[in-house]
């Protein structure tokens, strides 16, 4: 049996992974439109700050690929998928496969604006990316979009010496992220730190004849020399669509949870793939590099005939900004509207904390501070566990002594 | 033959010389805050619960690592990782719902418990017995017939 991965991202080599762990003789081929090995996206903007050399940003290297004996075609666009021969056509060649799994992730938007395709204007989504950044050697940059990846870059520029702009168009930082108090929190240790920051502010127009000089918003103009752009991604599932593979409501090919298309034989995981949220059931993109490692094993296995589910999406972000760190776990109150969401508010040496209760279960919890010994509460997030429940364990020493990491959730909730 | 620390919470009596020696040995200083084991307290009871990594089968920890640093060792079925690729993100130890990866302050990465390359000194200096070393075959049983004799002992007091 042969089957075709195309990716080479976190979701692609889990995937290979997982079927040579369980099965050492299939045939495996990883297809992918880049060139380097595997590395970690997640890590870019630490090696833009200068913490971590760009050698380690790689998990793996060439012969690791050999060693696991998966047969590499890097650099190669797949120009469509034939359903019925079972067979993807490149270039000047076509391959067969037998299972195909599918791992094309996603590509960051640059919104069509006047000036937006000038010398100057990045994202942040691959090595490429970082190369190009680091080579065009700007020295005042706007960030355009305050997600995890706009406001890591934004600091990562700042420490490496730039004048930073962060530009974000709703009325708060990292809005999907962060509620209010948390969100001000993060805007001032930006701004405490020479960043400045701008909200509720559109971007209009970049100006500039033959690079990048500067960017007109709704409220004013602002000379720059570098624009990065990190307002969201956009699945690729062109390739998909065109063999006739179902996609979703919100742009994401469609899966079941073991994560088969509808199409038989055909598995996607990662990005591209739209799954559904651990706490409310609907519809979600998740973006994380965890999801997408859970959802190839998921696919994997089920590739090998060994029936896996997916349990769906935990959104978890942990980010450092100048030695303070932010935690969010699970849903925002915004989310979860149609619901009464009882939100629990503390501060005390901690750090500032605030946990999203609906009907007696922690949906979200969000920190910042000390962010040691989380794992008990996030744990109760991801299974619906009642706080009632929480309660009666830690009253009582017999059950407690089976689950002691229950006191130090017990300690954030009831304390 | 592969062994695993069980943990006789009922005869842990909070000394903290697991956390002591446990933070020495690995970083070179005596702070608790370093330690690979923790004991967690009830103190409404004043009970002791010492806990440390349980190195699951499939470690919630190693789906996080955005690094794929932590790996699970074929030969003795520990979850290890290669320390020098951490980046110290901390998604592991907030993915742990035992609370026990931790952040090594000193060295600005994340551990877990490495048993001491098969000496754990917690053990040996653990002055209750309530830390004992031994084989992964014998530590279910163990742990079940400590269950049962708890179960045996409520409904005879009840």
């Amino acid at each position: 049996m042969r089957i075709v991965i195309i990716g080479n991202g976190a979701a692609g080599n889990q995937a290979a992974e997982t079927i040579r762990k369980h099965d050492d003789q299939i045939e495996l081929i990883m297809l992918s439109h880049e060139t380097f090995p595997e590395y970690s996206a997640c890590a870019l903007p630490d090696c833009m700050a200068g913490w971590i050399p760009r050698s380690n940003l790689f998990l793996k290297n060439e012969r690791d690929y050999d060693k696991q004996r998966i047969q590499t075609i890097l650099g190669r666009q797949v120009s469509s998928i034939n359903i019925d021969n079972k067979e993807l056509s490149m270039e000047d060649e076509s391959i067969a496969y037998d299972k195909l799994i599918l791992a094309t992730g996603s590509r960051p938007i640059i919104p069509s604006l006047k000036g937006s395709a000038l010398k100057g204007n990045f994202v942040l989504k691959s090595v490429a990316d970082l190369d190009k950044i680091l080579e065009h050697r700007g020295s005042r940059v706007v960030v355009v979009g305050s997600g995890n990846i706009g406001v890591e870059v934004a600091e990562a520029l700042e420490i490496q010496g730039c004048q930073v702009v962060l530009i974000e168009l709703m009325e708060r930082l990292m809005p999907k992220i962060f509620s209010h108090k948390a969100a001000a929190i993060l805007r001032d240790t930006l701004e405490k730190h020479q960043i400045k920051v701008l909200t509720g502010e559109k971007v209009l127009e970049v100006i500039g004849s033959q690079r990048v000089e500067g960017i007109i918003t709704d409220r004013r103009e602002l000379p720059c020399d570098t624009v990065i752009w990190a307002v969201g991604v956009k699945q690729n599932v062109e390739l998909a669509v065109q063999a006739g593979i179902d996609t979703g409501q919100m742009g994401g090919i469609k899966v079941n949870r073991h994560m088969q298309t509808n199409c038989e034989d055909i598995y996607a995981c990662g990005d591209c793939i739209e799954s559904f949220d651990i706490i409310s059931g609907k519809p979600a993109l998740s973006l994380l590099w965890p999801s997408a490692k859970r959802q190839a094993e998921v696919a994997a296995l089920n590739c090998l005939g060994r029936e896996s589910a997916y349990e769906g999406s935990l959104n978890v972000g942990i980010e450092e900004f100048y030695d303070t760190n932010f935690v969010a776990i699970g849903l925002t109150a915004d989310a979860l509207k149609e619901y009464e969401v009882q939100l629990i508010e503390k501060e005390d040496s901690r750090g500032y904390y605030c946990l999203a209760v609906v009907d007696d279960r922690v949906i979200g919890l969000e920190l910042v501070g000390d962010c040691d010994r989380l794992g008990a509460i996030m744990s109760l997030i991801k299974n619906g566990t009642a706080i009632s429940e929480v309660k009666r364990i830690i009253s009582n020493p017999e059950l407690l002594v089976n689950i002691p990491w229950y006191v130090d959730a017990g300690e954030i909730l009831f304390s | 033959m592969n062994k695993r620390l069980l943990i006789n919470t009922w005869l842990c009596d909070g000394c903290g010389l697991c956390e002591l020696v446990c933070a020495f040995s690995h970083t070179g200083l005596w702070h608790p805050a370093l330690s690979r084991i923790k004991v967690l307290e009830d103190k409404k009871n004043g009970l002791f619960f010492p806990t440390t990594c349980a190195h699951c089968v499939n470690p919630p920890c190693a789906n996080a690592c955005l690094m794929n640093v932590i790996v699970k060792d074929p030969e003795t079925g520990l979850t290890i990782r290669n320390e020098s690729s951490c980046i110290g993100c901390r998604a592991c130890e907030i993915s742990c719902p035992f609370n026990v990866c931790l952040f090594d302050y000193v060295n600005e990465v994340v551990v877990n418990c490495d048993l001491c390359k098969g000496d754990p000194l917690c053990v040996k200096v653990c002055p209750t017995g309530a830390i004992e070393f031994v084989s992964v075959e014998e530590t279910p049983e163990r742990k079940r017939v400590a269950a049962a004799s708890d179960r045996l002992l409520e409904s005879a007091q009840r």
